[in-house]
Protein backbone atom coordinates (compact mmCIF):
# COMPACT_ATOMS: atom_id res chain seq x y z
CA UNK A 1 0.00 0.00 0.00
CA UNK A 2 2.94 2.09 0.58
CA UNK A 3 4.24 3.46 -2.88
CA UNK A 4 5.35 6.64 -3.62
CA UNK A 5 4.07 6.51 -7.49
CA UNK A 6 0.64 5.55 -6.07
CA UNK A 7 -0.01 9.28 -5.45
CA UNK A 8 0.34 9.90 -9.35
CA UNK A 9 -3.00 8.50 -9.61
CA UNK A 10 -4.86 10.94 -8.16
CA UNK A 11 -2.65 13.29 -10.83
CA UNK A 12 -5.64 13.51 -13.03
CA UNK A 13 -8.45 14.02 -10.83
CA UNK A 14 -6.72 16.66 -8.96
CA UNK A 15 -5.05 18.61 -12.40
CA UNK A 16 -8.46 19.14 -13.40
CA UNK A 17 -10.05 19.86 -10.13
CA UNK A 18 -7.89 22.64 -10.01
CA UNK A 19 -8.01 23.92 -13.77
CA UNK A 20 -11.81 24.35 -13.87
CA UNK A 21 -12.74 25.13 -10.36
CA UNK A 22 -10.09 26.10 -8.07
CA UNK A 23 -8.04 28.41 -10.11
CA UNK A 24 -10.96 29.60 -12.06
CA UNK A 25 -12.39 30.70 -8.57
CA UNK A 26 -9.45 32.44 -7.64
CA UNK A 27 -9.73 34.44 -10.46
CA UNK A 28 -13.13 35.70 -9.91
CA UNK A 29 -12.16 36.76 -6.73
CA UNK A 30 -9.39 38.91 -8.44
CA UNK A 31 -12.55 40.46 -10.56
CA UNK A 32 -14.76 41.07 -7.46
CA UNK A 33 -12.22 43.49 -6.20
CA UNK A 34 -11.02 45.25 -8.96
CA UNK A 35 -12.75 48.25 -11.01
CA UNK A 36 -12.76 46.72 -14.33
CA UNK A 37 -11.05 44.44 -17.02
CA UNK A 38 -9.19 47.28 -18.29
CA UNK A 39 -8.10 49.44 -15.18
CA UNK A 40 -7.54 46.59 -13.04
CA UNK A 41 -7.55 49.06 -10.41
CA UNK A 42 -8.08 47.31 -7.06
CA UNK A 43 -11.01 49.47 -5.66
CA UNK A 44 -11.09 46.81 -2.12
CA UNK A 45 -15.08 46.27 -1.42
CA UNK A 46 -16.32 48.99 -4.23
CA UNK A 47 -17.91 46.15 -6.34
CA UNK A 48 -20.05 44.87 -3.22
CA UNK A 49 -21.06 48.66 -2.27
CA UNK A 50 -22.55 48.93 -5.87
CA UNK A 51 -24.08 45.83 -5.79
CA UNK A 52 -26.32 46.16 -2.82
CA UNK A 53 -27.50 49.16 -4.17
CA UNK A 54 -28.77 47.52 -7.03
CA UNK A 55 -32.21 46.73 -7.13
CA UNK A 56 -32.67 43.67 -8.92
CA UNK A 57 -29.34 41.72 -7.11
CA UNK A 58 -31.88 42.59 -3.80
CA UNK A 59 -35.11 41.35 -5.08
CA UNK A 60 -33.08 38.04 -6.23
CA UNK A 61 -31.69 37.69 -3.05
CA UNK A 62 -34.90 38.05 -0.97
CA UNK A 63 -36.70 35.54 -3.29
CA UNK A 64 -33.52 33.11 -3.17
CA UNK A 65 -33.42 33.54 0.56
CA UNK A 66 -36.89 33.22 0.93
CA UNK A 67 -37.28 30.00 -1.49
CA UNK A 68 -34.36 27.83 0.59
CA UNK A 69 -35.75 29.29 4.22
CA UNK A 70 -39.28 28.06 3.10
CA UNK A 71 -38.70 24.64 1.28
CA UNK A 72 -35.45 23.11 2.80
CA UNK A 73 -37.35 23.44 6.69
CA UNK A 74 -40.61 21.92 4.85
CA UNK A 75 -39.50 19.15 2.65
CA UNK A 76 -36.91 18.25 6.22
CA UNK A 77 -39.98 17.84 7.82
CA UNK A 78 -42.79 15.99 5.77
CA UNK A 79 -39.37 14.20 4.84
CA UNK A 80 -38.79 13.06 8.68
CA UNK A 81 -42.24 12.38 9.28
CA UNK A 82 -43.17 9.93 5.99
CA UNK A 83 -39.94 8.22 6.75
CA UNK A 84 -40.64 7.68 10.69
CA UNK A 85 -43.91 7.01 10.02
CA UNK A 86 -42.56 4.23 7.10
CA UNK A 87 -40.06 2.46 8.62
CA UNK A 88 -42.23 1.61 11.87
CA UNK A 89 -45.30 0.31 9.95
CA UNK A 90 -44.84 0.01 5.86
CA UNK A 91 -44.31 -3.30 4.49
CA UNK A 92 -41.17 -3.06 2.45
CA UNK A 93 -42.84 -2.54 -1.48
CA UNK A 94 -40.22 -2.31 -3.84
CA UNK A 95 -42.11 -0.20 -6.57
CA UNK A 96 -42.08 2.53 -4.10
CA UNK A 97 -38.46 2.16 -3.84
CA UNK A 98 -37.90 3.01 -7.77
CA UNK A 99 -40.88 5.59 -7.54
CA UNK A 100 -38.91 7.49 -4.68
CA UNK A 101 -36.26 7.84 -6.45
CA UNK A 102 -37.97 8.63 -9.86
CA UNK A 103 -38.12 12.45 -9.98
CA UNK A 104 -34.28 12.93 -9.30
CA UNK A 105 -33.82 10.82 -12.85
CA UNK A 106 -36.54 12.79 -14.23
CA UNK A 107 -35.63 15.76 -16.57
CA UNK A 108 -36.33 18.88 -15.45
CA UNK A 109 -37.77 19.57 -18.99
CA UNK A 110 -41.24 16.98 -18.38
CA UNK A 111 -42.57 18.32 -15.28
CA UNK A 112 -42.21 21.55 -16.08
CA UNK A 113 -44.17 20.54 -19.75
CA UNK A 114 -46.91 18.96 -17.39
CA UNK A 115 -46.78 22.36 -15.33
CA UNK A 116 -47.22 24.34 -18.55
CA UNK A 117 -50.18 22.28 -20.02
CA UNK A 118 -52.34 22.08 -16.56
CA UNK A 119 -50.94 23.51 -13.59
CA UNK A 120 -49.54 26.96 -14.06
CA UNK A 121 -52.84 28.96 -14.97
CA UNK A 122 -53.67 27.80 -11.25
CA UNK A 123 -50.73 28.08 -9.44
CA UNK A 124 -48.70 31.30 -8.85
CA UNK A 125 -44.58 31.01 -9.83
CA UNK A 126 -43.44 30.97 -6.30
CA UNK A 127 -45.80 28.05 -4.67
CA UNK A 128 -45.49 26.43 -7.93
CA UNK A 129 -41.45 26.12 -7.94
CA UNK A 130 -42.07 25.07 -3.84
CA UNK A 131 -44.26 22.13 -5.10
CA UNK A 132 -42.27 21.03 -7.27
CA UNK A 133 -39.32 21.05 -5.17
CA UNK A 134 -40.99 19.26 -2.67
CA UNK A 135 -41.82 16.70 -5.27
CA UNK A 136 -38.86 16.55 -6.88
CA UNK A 137 -36.20 15.82 -3.63
CA UNK A 138 -38.85 14.51 -1.06
CA UNK A 139 -38.46 10.97 -2.27
CA UNK A 140 -34.65 10.97 -2.16
CA UNK A 141 -34.67 12.32 1.39
CA UNK A 142 -36.99 9.73 2.61
CA UNK A 143 -35.44 7.46 1.01
CA UNK A 144 -32.15 8.45 2.54
CA UNK A 145 -33.63 9.19 5.87
CA UNK A 146 -34.64 5.31 5.46
CA UNK A 147 -31.75 3.80 4.88
CA UNK A 148 -30.21 5.49 7.97
CA UNK A 149 -33.32 4.50 10.15
CA UNK A 150 -32.97 1.01 9.08
CA UNK A 151 -29.24 0.86 10.00
CA UNK A 152 -29.52 1.95 13.62
CA UNK A 153 -28.84 -0.08 16.84
CA UNK A 154 -31.99 -1.85 17.64
CA UNK A 155 -31.40 -2.50 21.04
CA UNK A 156 -31.26 1.18 21.94
CA UNK A 157 -34.98 1.43 21.29
CA UNK A 158 -35.44 -2.00 23.14
CA UNK A 159 -33.79 -0.33 26.27
CA UNK A 160 -35.22 3.04 26.00
CA UNK A 161 -38.77 0.46 25.93
CA UNK A 162 -37.58 -1.21 28.72
CA UNK A 163 -37.03 1.84 30.63
CA UNK A 164 -40.75 2.99 29.94
CA UNK A 165 -40.42 5.36 27.12
CA UNK A 166 -43.41 5.53 25.01
CA UNK A 167 -43.43 5.56 21.02
CA UNK A 168 -42.61 9.23 21.19
CA UNK A 169 -40.25 9.66 23.69
CA UNK A 170 -38.65 6.45 21.38
CA UNK A 171 -38.81 8.54 18.50
CA UNK A 172 -37.76 11.90 19.98
CA UNK A 173 -35.05 10.98 22.49
CA UNK A 174 -33.60 7.98 20.57
CA UNK A 175 -34.09 7.87 16.92
CA UNK A 176 -34.04 10.97 15.87
CA UNK A 177 -30.30 12.11 17.27
CA UNK A 178 -29.24 8.59 16.08
CA UNK A 179 -29.81 9.34 12.56
CA UNK A 180 -28.02 13.09 13.39
CA UNK A 181 -25.54 12.68 10.96
CA UNK A 182 -27.99 12.11 7.94
CA UNK A 183 -29.97 14.64 8.86
CA UNK A 184 -27.37 16.99 8.74
CA UNK A 185 -26.47 15.77 5.15
CA UNK A 186 -29.97 15.81 4.08
CA UNK A 187 -30.00 19.52 5.31
CA UNK A 188 -27.18 20.30 3.24
CA UNK A 189 -28.32 18.18 0.50
CA UNK A 190 -31.88 20.08 0.78
CA UNK A 191 -29.97 23.59 0.70
CA UNK A 192 -28.08 22.82 -2.30
CA UNK A 193 -30.77 21.66 -3.79
CA UNK A 194 -33.36 24.45 -3.43
CA UNK A 195 -30.49 26.51 -5.27
CA UNK A 196 -30.85 23.97 -8.25
CA UNK A 197 -34.53 24.72 -8.42
CA UNK A 198 -33.59 27.70 -11.40
CA UNK A 199 -33.82 24.73 -13.77
CA UNK A 200 -37.61 24.68 -13.15
CA UNK A 201 -37.59 28.36 -12.95
CA UNK A 202 -36.06 29.09 -16.30
CA UNK A 203 -37.71 26.35 -17.96
CA UNK A 204 -40.84 27.76 -16.94
CA UNK A 205 -40.49 31.52 -16.90
CA UNK A 206 -37.34 32.18 -19.04
CA UNK A 207 -34.67 34.66 -18.01
CA UNK A 208 -37.52 37.39 -17.20
CA UNK A 209 -39.89 35.98 -15.20
CA UNK A 210 -42.94 37.19 -12.78
CA UNK A 211 -40.94 39.48 -9.63
CA UNK A 212 -41.68 36.86 -7.13
CA UNK A 213 -39.39 34.28 -8.55
CA UNK A 214 -36.84 36.07 -10.23
CA UNK A 215 -34.08 34.38 -8.55
CA UNK A 216 -30.14 35.02 -8.07
CA UNK A 217 -29.53 32.70 -11.33
CA UNK A 218 -31.78 35.27 -13.65
CA UNK A 219 -29.48 37.96 -12.03
CA UNK A 220 -26.37 36.38 -13.09
CA UNK A 221 -27.43 35.14 -16.38
CA UNK A 222 -28.87 38.80 -17.11
CA UNK A 223 -25.28 39.49 -16.86
CA UNK A 224 -23.59 37.17 -18.24
CA UNK A 225 -25.22 38.26 -21.58
CA UNK A 226 -23.45 42.10 -20.53
CA UNK A 227 -20.17 40.10 -19.76
CA UNK A 228 -19.84 42.25 -16.56
CA UNK A 229 -17.56 39.90 -15.16
CA UNK A 230 -16.74 42.22 -12.06
CA UNK A 231 -20.70 41.87 -11.24
CA UNK A 232 -20.93 38.50 -11.37
CA UNK A 233 -17.80 37.45 -9.24
CA UNK A 234 -19.00 40.00 -6.76
CA UNK A 235 -22.33 38.35 -6.76
CA UNK A 236 -20.75 34.98 -6.87
CA UNK A 237 -18.77 35.15 -3.92
CA UNK A 238 -21.11 37.18 -1.74
CA UNK A 239 -23.86 34.39 -2.74
CA UNK A 240 -20.64 31.77 -1.61
CA UNK A 241 -20.11 32.96 1.82
CA UNK A 242 -23.89 32.89 2.65
CA UNK A 243 -23.82 29.08 1.73
CA UNK A 244 -21.01 28.10 3.24
CA UNK A 245 -21.71 30.51 6.82
CA UNK A 246 -25.13 28.23 7.16
CA UNK A 247 -23.39 24.93 6.27
CA UNK A 248 -20.54 25.72 8.89
CA UNK A 249 -23.53 26.83 11.45
CA UNK A 250 -25.36 23.74 10.80
CA UNK A 251 -22.06 21.95 11.15
CA UNK A 252 -21.52 22.97 14.54
CA UNK A 253 -24.58 22.74 15.54
CA UNK A 254 -25.24 19.82 14.37
CA UNK A 255 -21.61 19.09 16.39
CA UNK A 256 -23.27 20.55 19.12
CA UNK A 257 -26.19 18.45 19.73
CA UNK A 258 -25.12 15.06 19.23
CA UNK A 259 -22.32 15.84 22.02
CA UNK A 260 -24.86 17.14 24.47
CA UNK A 261 -27.18 14.06 23.95
CA UNK A 262 -24.20 11.54 24.84
CA UNK B 1 -19.76 -5.23 -1.61
CA UNK B 2 -18.14 -5.51 1.77
CA UNK B 3 -21.43 -4.84 4.17
CA UNK B 4 -22.08 -5.12 7.58
CA UNK B 5 -25.77 -6.55 8.63
CA UNK B 6 -26.86 -3.29 10.21
CA UNK B 7 -26.21 -1.32 6.95
CA UNK B 8 -29.02 -3.02 4.95
CA UNK B 9 -31.54 -1.10 2.84
CA UNK B 10 -34.21 -0.81 4.20
CA UNK B 11 -36.21 -2.14 1.15
CA UNK B 12 -34.23 -5.81 1.12
CA UNK B 13 -36.61 -8.19 3.06
CA UNK B 14 -35.07 -9.76 6.04
CA UNK B 15 -37.53 -11.66 8.08
CA UNK B 16 -37.32 -12.05 11.98
CA UNK B 17 -35.40 -8.90 12.76
CA UNK B 18 -37.75 -5.71 13.14
CA UNK B 19 -37.02 -1.86 13.87
CA UNK B 20 -39.83 -2.03 16.27
CA UNK B 21 -41.75 -4.64 18.36
CA UNK B 22 -45.32 -4.90 16.65
CA UNK B 23 -47.94 -6.83 18.35
CA UNK B 24 -51.09 -8.36 16.02
CA UNK B 25 -53.46 -4.84 16.70
CA UNK B 26 -50.64 -2.91 15.02
CA UNK B 27 -51.71 -4.67 11.42
CA UNK B 28 -54.22 -2.03 10.71
CA UNK B 29 -51.50 0.69 11.36
CA UNK B 30 -49.41 -1.45 9.20
CA UNK B 31 -51.73 -1.49 6.43
CA UNK B 32 -52.97 1.97 6.56
CA UNK B 33 -49.37 3.11 6.36
CA UNK B 34 -48.32 1.04 3.59
CA UNK B 35 -51.36 2.03 1.92
CA UNK B 36 -50.29 5.57 2.43
CA UNK B 37 -46.78 4.85 1.10
CA UNK B 38 -48.17 3.26 -2.12
CA UNK B 39 -50.23 6.34 -2.68
CA UNK B 40 -47.17 8.62 -1.84
CA UNK B 41 -45.46 6.69 -4.55
CA UNK B 42 -48.56 6.82 -7.12
CA UNK B 43 -48.11 10.79 -6.62
CA UNK B 44 -44.41 11.34 -7.17
CA UNK B 45 -45.09 8.57 -10.71
CA UNK B 46 -48.02 10.22 -11.81
CA UNK B 47 -46.25 13.12 -14.07
CA UNK B 48 -44.67 10.00 -16.18
CA UNK B 49 -48.05 8.44 -16.17
CA UNK B 50 -49.60 11.89 -17.53
CA UNK B 51 -46.95 12.20 -19.64
CA UNK B 52 -46.74 8.69 -21.28
CA UNK B 53 -50.97 9.07 -21.67
CA UNK B 54 -50.57 12.30 -23.48
CA UNK B 55 -47.85 10.71 -25.63
CA UNK B 56 -49.57 8.03 -27.07
CA UNK B 57 -52.91 10.11 -27.17
CA UNK B 58 -52.63 10.41 -31.35
CA UNK B 59 -51.31 7.15 -32.13
CA UNK B 60 -47.53 7.06 -33.01
CA UNK B 61 -47.89 10.66 -34.89
CA UNK B 62 -45.94 12.34 -32.47
CA UNK B 63 -42.52 10.08 -32.42
CA UNK B 64 -42.37 9.98 -36.54
CA UNK B 65 -42.26 13.40 -35.63
CA UNK B 66 -39.49 13.25 -33.89
CA UNK B 67 -37.30 10.73 -35.18
CA UNK B 68 -38.68 11.23 -38.89
CA UNK B 69 -39.52 15.10 -39.80
CA UNK B 70 -37.22 17.00 -36.84
CA UNK B 71 -34.07 16.78 -37.30
CA UNK B 72 -32.92 19.05 -34.95
CA UNK B 73 -34.57 17.04 -32.12
CA UNK B 74 -32.74 13.89 -32.93
CA UNK B 75 -29.39 15.80 -33.62
CA UNK B 76 -29.81 17.40 -30.17
CA UNK B 77 -30.47 13.75 -28.32
CA UNK B 78 -27.26 12.67 -30.30
CA UNK B 79 -25.37 15.96 -28.83
CA UNK B 80 -26.90 15.08 -25.07
CA UNK B 81 -25.83 11.43 -25.33
CA UNK B 82 -21.96 12.73 -26.57
CA UNK B 83 -21.63 15.02 -23.81
CA UNK B 84 -23.09 12.97 -21.05
CA UNK B 85 -21.43 9.75 -22.13
CA UNK B 86 -17.97 11.34 -22.14
CA UNK B 87 -18.55 13.65 -19.26
CA UNK B 88 -19.41 10.67 -17.01
CA UNK B 89 -17.22 8.11 -18.23
CA UNK B 90 -14.46 10.17 -18.20
CA UNK B 91 -15.23 11.32 -14.20
CA UNK B 92 -15.51 7.85 -13.55
CA UNK B 93 -12.48 6.76 -14.69
CA UNK B 94 -10.33 9.50 -13.42
CA UNK B 95 -12.63 9.54 -10.25
CA UNK B 96 -11.80 5.54 -9.52
CA UNK B 97 -7.99 6.33 -9.23
CA UNK B 98 -8.39 9.17 -7.26
CA UNK B 99 -10.53 7.41 -4.60
CA UNK B 100 -7.75 4.68 -4.29
CA UNK B 101 -5.00 7.67 -3.61
CA UNK B 102 -7.80 9.34 -0.90
CA UNK B 103 -9.09 6.18 0.76
CA UNK B 104 -6.05 3.50 0.57
CA UNK B 105 -3.16 6.40 0.44
CA UNK B 106 -1.59 8.54 3.25
CA UNK B 107 -0.07 11.11 2.49
CA UNK B 108 0.37 15.14 3.84
CA UNK B 109 -2.22 17.41 2.77
CA UNK B 110 -4.47 14.56 1.96
CA UNK B 111 -7.47 15.73 4.17
CA UNK B 112 -7.27 18.99 3.10
CA UNK B 113 -8.01 18.01 -0.77
CA UNK B 114 -10.25 15.96 0.12
CA UNK B 115 -12.02 18.76 2.06
CA UNK B 116 -11.74 20.82 -1.04
CA UNK B 117 -13.30 18.37 -3.02
CA UNK B 118 -16.24 18.62 -0.96
CA UNK B 119 -16.15 22.01 -0.49
CA UNK B 120 -16.62 22.04 -4.39
CA UNK B 121 -19.54 19.57 -4.54
CA UNK B 122 -21.06 21.54 -2.04
CA UNK B 123 -20.63 24.80 -3.96
CA UNK B 124 -23.97 25.85 -5.46
CA UNK B 125 -23.77 26.12 -9.29
CA UNK B 126 -24.52 30.22 -9.47
CA UNK B 127 -20.95 30.40 -8.01
CA UNK B 128 -19.03 27.47 -10.22
CA UNK B 129 -20.61 28.89 -13.33
CA UNK B 130 -18.63 32.08 -14.12
CA UNK B 131 -15.62 30.28 -13.48
CA UNK B 132 -16.77 27.51 -16.06
CA UNK B 133 -17.47 30.12 -18.34
CA UNK B 134 -13.73 31.76 -18.03
CA UNK B 135 -12.04 28.49 -18.50
CA UNK B 136 -14.02 27.85 -21.55
CA UNK B 137 -13.01 30.75 -23.22
CA UNK B 138 -9.61 30.88 -22.42
CA UNK B 139 -9.49 26.80 -23.49
CA UNK B 140 -11.39 28.15 -26.24
CA UNK B 141 -13.60 25.34 -25.35
CA UNK B 142 -16.65 27.80 -25.85
CA UNK B 143 -19.84 26.48 -27.90
CA UNK B 144 -18.63 23.60 -28.41
CA UNK B 145 -19.12 19.91 -26.44
CA UNK B 146 -16.09 20.32 -25.28
CA UNK B 147 -17.37 22.75 -22.72
CA UNK B 148 -19.34 20.87 -20.72
CA UNK B 149 -17.82 17.87 -21.20
CA UNK B 150 -14.55 18.96 -19.49
CA UNK B 151 -15.56 20.53 -16.44
CA UNK B 152 -17.91 17.75 -16.11
CA UNK B 153 -15.16 15.12 -16.15
CA UNK B 154 -13.27 17.31 -13.02
CA UNK B 155 -16.94 17.77 -10.69
CA UNK B 156 -15.70 16.01 -7.17
CA UNK B 157 -18.92 14.59 -7.15
CA UNK B 158 -18.02 11.13 -8.15
CA UNK B 159 -14.60 11.39 -6.29
CA UNK B 160 -16.11 11.77 -3.25
CA UNK B 161 -18.78 8.90 -3.30
CA UNK B 162 -16.05 6.78 -5.07
CA UNK B 163 -13.49 7.50 -1.63
CA UNK B 164 -16.58 6.36 0.44
CA UNK B 165 -17.36 3.65 -1.24
CA UNK B 166 -13.35 2.68 -1.60
CA UNK B 167 -13.16 3.06 2.46
CA UNK B 168 -15.04 -0.14 2.40
CA UNK B 169 -12.43 -2.31 0.45
CA UNK B 170 -10.69 -4.22 3.59
CA UNK B 171 -6.66 -3.33 3.39
CA UNK B 172 -6.10 -7.03 3.72
CA UNK B 173 -7.62 -7.61 0.28
CA UNK B 174 -5.14 -4.78 -1.17
CA UNK B 175 -2.26 -6.07 0.93
CA UNK B 176 -2.56 -9.54 -0.38
CA UNK B 177 -3.01 -8.57 -3.92
CA UNK B 178 0.07 -6.47 -3.89
CA UNK B 179 2.15 -10.27 -3.04
CA UNK B 180 0.99 -11.00 -6.36
CA UNK B 181 2.05 -7.93 -8.47
CA UNK B 182 3.68 -4.69 -7.78
CA UNK B 183 1.48 -2.47 -10.04
CA UNK B 184 -1.29 -0.74 -8.81
CA UNK B 185 -2.80 -0.08 -11.30
CA UNK B 186 -3.24 -4.04 -11.86
CA UNK B 187 -4.85 -4.13 -8.42
CA UNK B 188 -7.53 -1.88 -8.61
CA UNK B 189 -8.49 -3.01 -12.19
CA UNK B 190 -8.32 -6.65 -10.96
CA UNK B 191 -9.28 -6.59 -7.31
CA UNK B 192 -10.95 -3.04 -5.89
CA UNK B 193 -13.02 -2.52 -9.78
CA UNK B 194 -14.71 -5.73 -9.06
CA UNK B 195 -15.31 -5.21 -5.17
CA UNK B 196 -16.53 -1.92 -5.51
CA UNK B 197 -18.83 -2.26 -9.23
CA UNK B 198 -21.93 -0.89 -7.52
CA UNK B 199 -20.51 1.95 -6.12
CA UNK B 200 -19.09 2.52 -9.53
CA UNK B 201 -22.14 2.47 -11.64
CA UNK B 202 -23.82 4.48 -9.17
CA UNK B 203 -21.46 6.99 -10.00
CA UNK B 204 -21.56 6.82 -13.45
CA UNK B 205 -25.64 6.33 -13.35
CA UNK B 206 -26.10 9.48 -11.03
CA UNK B 207 -23.11 11.56 -13.26
CA UNK B 208 -24.66 10.69 -16.65
CA UNK B 209 -28.12 11.53 -15.27
CA UNK B 210 -26.99 15.37 -13.99
CA UNK B 211 -25.53 16.08 -17.18
CA UNK B 212 -28.09 14.99 -19.44
CA UNK B 213 -30.49 17.11 -17.01
CA UNK B 214 -28.26 20.04 -17.08
CA UNK B 215 -29.80 23.45 -18.14
CA UNK B 216 -27.77 26.25 -16.61
CA UNK B 217 -24.68 25.10 -17.62
CA UNK B 218 -25.25 24.64 -21.57
CA UNK B 219 -27.04 28.30 -21.61
CA UNK B 220 -24.27 29.87 -20.33
CA UNK B 221 -21.62 28.15 -22.50
CA UNK B 222 -22.58 27.27 -25.50
CA UNK B 223 -24.73 29.61 -27.80
CA UNK B 224 -25.38 27.54 -31.33
CA UNK B 225 -28.78 25.90 -31.64
CA UNK B 226 -27.11 22.87 -33.39
CA UNK B 227 -24.55 21.99 -30.47
CA UNK B 228 -27.52 22.31 -27.87
CA UNK B 229 -28.40 19.28 -25.95
CA UNK B 230 -32.17 18.36 -26.17
CA UNK B 231 -32.71 19.39 -22.60
CA UNK B 232 -32.94 23.14 -24.04
CA UNK B 233 -34.52 22.20 -27.11
CA UNK B 234 -37.42 20.76 -25.55
CA UNK B 235 -38.32 23.85 -24.14
CA UNK B 236 -39.17 25.59 -27.16
CA UNK B 237 -41.68 23.54 -27.89
CA UNK B 238 -45.53 25.16 -27.37
CA UNK B 239 -46.88 23.69 -24.56
CA UNK B 240 -49.60 21.29 -25.31
CA UNK B 241 -48.47 20.28 -28.14
CA UNK B 242 -48.03 16.61 -28.65
CA UNK B 243 -44.89 16.69 -29.82
CA UNK B 244 -43.69 17.81 -26.34
CA UNK B 245 -45.11 15.02 -24.46
CA UNK B 246 -43.56 12.63 -27.18
CA UNK B 247 -40.23 14.25 -26.90
CA UNK B 248 -40.05 14.44 -23.28
CA UNK B 249 -40.77 11.04 -23.00
CA UNK B 250 -38.06 10.06 -25.31
CA UNK B 251 -35.55 12.64 -23.51
CA UNK B 252 -36.23 10.30 -20.53
CA UNK B 253 -35.82 7.16 -21.84
CA UNK B 254 -31.96 7.34 -21.73
CA UNK B 255 -31.98 7.60 -18.06
CA UNK B 256 -35.21 5.08 -17.20
CA UNK B 257 -33.50 2.87 -18.65
CA UNK B 258 -30.09 3.24 -17.15
CA UNK B 259 -31.80 3.56 -13.93
CA UNK B 260 -34.09 0.44 -14.46
CA UNK B 261 -31.17 -2.03 -15.68
CA UNK B 262 -28.99 -0.21 -12.51
CA UNK B 263 -31.48 0.32 -10.10
CA UNK B 264 -30.15 -2.06 -7.20
CA UNK B 265 -26.36 -0.90 -7.55
CA UNK B 266 -27.75 2.84 -7.58
CA UNK B 267 -29.44 2.44 -4.15
CA UNK B 268 -26.55 0.78 -2.81
CA UNK B 269 -24.06 3.09 -3.85
CA UNK B 270 -26.90 5.89 -2.39
CA UNK B 271 -26.76 4.11 0.71
CA UNK B 272 -23.31 4.51 1.01
CA UNK B 273 -23.55 8.43 -0.19
CA UNK B 274 -25.35 9.22 3.22
CA UNK B 275 -22.98 7.84 5.29
CA UNK B 276 -20.22 10.66 5.50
Amino acid sequence: MKKKTDLLLLLPSLAGFLAFFIVPFVYSFYYAFTENAFTKKFVWFDNFGRLFENEYFKLAMKNTGEFTLLAVPLTMAISLALALLLVRFARRLPFVKSALFLPVILPSATIVMLWNAYISDFVPPFNSLLLIFLWKYGGLNVMLMLTALSGMDKSMLEAARIDGANAFQQTVRVTVPNIAPTLFFTFILSVVNSLKIFRESYLLYGNYPDEGVYMLQNFLNNHFAKLNYQYISTAAIFFAVIVYTVVAVVFVAEKKWSESIW
Amino acid sequence: MVRSEGRRGFFEKKPGKKLYKRGKEKNLLDAAASVLLVLFALFIVSPVIVVAVRAFSEGTKPFVDFYVWKPVYLRGLANSLVISLSASLGTVLVSVLAAYVFAKVKFRGRSVIFYLYIIVMMMPFQVTLLPQYIVSRRFELYDSPGAMILPGIFVPFAAFLLTQVMKSVPDELIEAARLDTGSTLRIIWHIIVPTIRPGIICAWVLSFTEQWNAVAEPIILMETREKYPLAILLNEIQPGDILGFAATLMFFLAPLLLFSFFEDEVMEGLGDYGLK
